[in-house]
């Protein structure tokens, strides 16, 4: 657990699946991601996450 | 009185719980301020703060009406019946809650692919599973409106775990209108202690979506991001922690708010801010 500054408590992932090795190894072969959006208010990751997952042509050109 | 769990761990303002419903009707009768999060078929998450800054600990007010055991669950979140239901709705929703934590933990000890870990945290998002090792309980309230999404960003090999959607709120509280209040609230709840002839309050938030992604895709992922203009993104490397790629300012910050006693004042009341890490 990780105490961020509102005292609300971010969750360690390793440390939330520590007693699940294998679900650790699963983990080994990711990255974290952390994405936000810059304006207050505005905008959603995950509508650029979807557009990622459906622009599969980007990956093909890309 | 001994407590497993909580004995011996410092003393808060506020508290996640999970009760059985019973058991959140009769804390409403008690000193502290409740806060309805999240809602299954047999338990309720609650936040409690308590009344007044530094003047009370919400664990003193519960030990005054505990019986039984309080350990502190897996994630992040405590799990305390109080003895203010009766021992039979306490035993049944005591072992409710032991049979869901019993079957999570068989769910994720079964996992043994990166498929199959995608497809319980679908099911979690769905409701389908009550919890998971990072997040001990139902989904929050500020999740619904993401769900689909989310589901199809899982679907897609994104594990989601954790973020906020992108709101702002501004408003105005008067002390004439208290018999409205929602003091399930604990920020509104907190702040009439501290300003009892009203306030002003703004809260503005960005959007955020934390998770995992498989090595190979992250790459593809980095170089569709890095042509956005209106997000930012940070990776690492899980094994290791290194950050692997960044376009995120070390002086980020995700969210701010403010409060002020007065109109007047508001413009020139500092932000507080918060980060994430």
């Amino acid at each position: 657990m990780v105490l961020v500054e509102d005292g609300t408590m971010a969750v360690d992932i390793p440390d939330a699946y520590k007693d699940y090795p294998r679900i650790i190894k699963i983990l080994d072969d990711c990255v974290g991601i952390n994405m936000y959006t810059k304006t207050f208010g505005e905008g959603s990751p995950e509508s650029v996450l979807l557009d990622f997952s459906k622009g599969r042509s980007y990956l093909s050109t890309g | 009185m001994t407590l497993d769990g909580l004995d011996g761990a410092p003393w808060h303002n506020n508290l996640n719980l999970q009760l059985g419903q019973s058991s959140v009707r009769n804390l409403f009768q008690v000193e502290v301020f409740p806060k309805i999060v999240g809602i299954s078929n047999a338990l309720v998450e609650v936040e409690i703060s308590t009344k007044e800054y530094g003047k009370a600990s919400i664990e003193a007010i519960l030990l005054d009406f505990y019986c039984g055991r309080a350990p502190i669950g897996r994630g992040k979140r405590f799990d305390v019946l109080t003895s203010l239901s009766t021992n039979e709705e306490r035993n049944q929703d005591w072992q409710i809650f032991l049979d869901q934590e019993v079957e999570n933990d068989r769910i994720h000890r079964s996992i043994k692919s990166f498929p199959e870990l995608i497809n319980t945290n679908i099911g979690f998002l769905k409701g389908e599973i009550y919890a998971t090792p990072y997040h001990g309980a139902p989904i929050d309230r500020e999740t619904l409106p993401l769900l689909q999404s989310l589901i199809e960003i899982n679907k897609f090999g994104f594990i989601s775990t954790g973020g906020q959607p992108a709101v702002c709120e501004y408003y105005y509280k008067s002390p004439l209108l208290e018999s409205q209040v929602d003091f399930s609230n604990q920020v509104i709840a907190k702040s009439f202690t501290e300003y009892p002839d009203g306030y002003y309050f703004a809260d503005e938030q960005n959007g955020h979506i934390e998770g995992f992604l498989q090595r190979d895709m992250a790459m593809d992922l980095i170089r569709f991001v890095s042509q956005r203009k209106d997000v930012n993104i940070h990776v690492h490397d899980f094994k290791t922690s290194s950050v692997l790629y960044t376009n995120t300012p070390h002086d980020f910050y995700h969210s701010r708010t403010k409060i002020s006693k007065s109109l007047c004042d508001f413009d020139s009341t500092p932000w507080k801010i918060f980060v994430w890490y």
